[in-house]
């Protein structure tokens, strides 16, 4: 299955709130803090389980009115990254 | 984490929107006591605990509590720590902490350790806490039972802390400093160097909450904080604070507050000024409308006279709800505080001296 059939959700370890538009991480195993910048926000706050990879990317072009491909290349590797420091994990199912 | 999408310096980021959540009172962290029930009776606790099994009608209860995380979510609360009493006689604590989880938020929990072992240690391991915090009062059994009253438990908690650690969980050791263990701070703070986790250290020991200064009798003598405090108050290692008008000693009413087992909302633990009850108001109006919001966040040294003209304020560790239990004015001097102060001052001095370094605004005092 692709990433982009993925549905992306916090880590166990993760805790967050978007503040102002900024996403305030805490990753209690690695005790580290990680503050994302707007758009890392923005795709952060939509990785809530409820919305595969695909969703987000056309929500991010609509809200940026921007290119297809560039985002999609910007928001897998923006999930592959965080996926790899334990941030966020893929489903393959929604959350309930 | 992907450079692109983050701060380089993220812990300079996390100090912005925490210093931004207190110039715009925004919630960002909560203490919450579960509960006033505990296994230990120790004998400088501020709290007037019940027994492990006493009958307790008025806590919150589990569906009262997991309410209280949704609306402190709303709020944009990020940390939650919960202690007690002892938290896990709390039969729901898991319940609560894994709903805050859920919620996004980040959490720590404050325990003695007496019951974290085998299957409690799994599920708070589950939880995925920030921190453990443990109190521990001493390195031999005969320190810490003799503060604990309970025979015992010097081996638990130390059972607790290596169970913990054993399932990578990150423990804190905490030591409030009193007559009875400050001999032991050295082995304490080698315990924790030789397990590898944090060591935090107090002395602040205040009257109970119910004006019971029992407590107070276990505060350090003026020789030992001065003993104590001498080879490590120097110029080097004391930042004399820049005091203008709006200097703050606390945070206090800023962007926390505290939540007592009946659902009373605090300003803070030492203070302990009531902005009102979740049972019948709801948290939103309670941040936002309660009149003691404003009153705590003006504590500013403008708004404290016997400060802003005290020759000790920038040696001084002032706690405001210290100085209304205590003094009985929460704007008035703290004399706990006060001798403190004098004797950090004490100790500066003396270094200062020792090194030909008087800063300036200490000369002239």
């Amino acid at each position: 299955m692709s990433i982009l059939q993925k549905y992306p959700q916090p880590h166990p370890q993760t805790a967050g709130r978007i503040i102002d538009g900024e996403a305030i991480l805490i990753l209690s195993d690695v005790s580290e803090i990680n503050v994302l910048n707007e758009v890392g926000s923005r795709i952060f706050e939509l990785s809530t389980g409820t919305n595969s990879t695909d969703d987000i990317i056309q929500t991010l072009v609509t809200e940026y009115n921007g290119d297809h491909q560039a985002i999609t290349a910007d928001v897998t590797h923006f999930l592959e990254e965080m996926v790899k420091n334990n941030v966020i994990i893929l489903s393959d199912t929604p959350a309930s | 984490m992907s450079e692109q999408y983050t701060e380089k310096k993220d812990l300079n980021a996390y100090q912005r929107i925490n210093r931004m959540t207190k110039t715009q009172h925004r919630l960002f962290s909560v203490h919450w006591e579960l509960t006033y029930r505990c296994n230990e009776k120790c004998t400088h606790c501020y709290l007037d605990v019940m027994a492990p099994g006493a009958k307790v009608p008025g806590e919150l209860t589990t569906q009262e509590a997991k309410d209280a995380i949704d609306e402190l979510a709303k709020l944009g609360g990020l940390t939650i720590t919960f202690s007690g009493g002892e938290i896990f006689l709390r039969p729901d604590i898991f319940e609560i902490a894994h709903y805050a989880r859920k919620r996004g938020f980040a959490v720590r929990f404050f325990t003695n350790g007496m019951m974290v072992k085998g299957a409690v240690a799994d599920k708070i391991a589950a939880v995925r806490p920030v921190v453990v915090e443990i109190s521990l009062y001493g390195t031999t059994a005969e320190v810490h039972d003799e503060i604990t009253q309970v025979p015992g438990s010097f081996d638990l908690t130390m059972r607790a802390i290596h169970t913990l650690l054993d399932r990578k969980v990150r423990v804190m050791i905490k030591s409030p400093l009193m007559k009875e263990n400050i001999h032991q701070f050295d082995d304490l703070q080698a315990l924790a160097r030789d397990l590898g986790i944090t060591f935090s250290f107090d002395m602040t020991i205040i009257p109970k909450h119910t004006g019971d200064t029992t407590p107070l009798k276990h505060r350090v003598t003026d020789q030992q904080l001065l003993d104590f405090l001498r080879p490590r108050t120097t110029p080097e290692t004391w930042n004399l604070p820049e005091q203008d008008e709006e200097f703050r000693f606390c945070g206090i009413g800023m962007n926390s507050l505290s939540i007592s087992p009946y659902g009373e909302i605090y300003t803070c633990l030492g203070a302990r000024v009531s902005a009102g009850n979740i049972r019948s108001m709801n948290l939103q109006d309670i941040w936002t409308e309660s009149p003691v919001w404003e009153e705590t966040t003006n504590l500013t040294l403008h708004n404290l006279p016997v400060c802003a003209t005290c020759e000790l304020s920038q040696f001084c560790i002032r706690c405001h709800g210290t100085a209304a239990f205590e003094d009985g004015d929460m704007l008035g001097c703290s004399s706990s505080a006060y001798r403190e102060a004098r004797i950090r001052r004490q100790a500066y001095m003396e270094n200062a001296t020792k090194d030909g370094i008087i800063p300036l605004t200490v000369a002239q005092n």
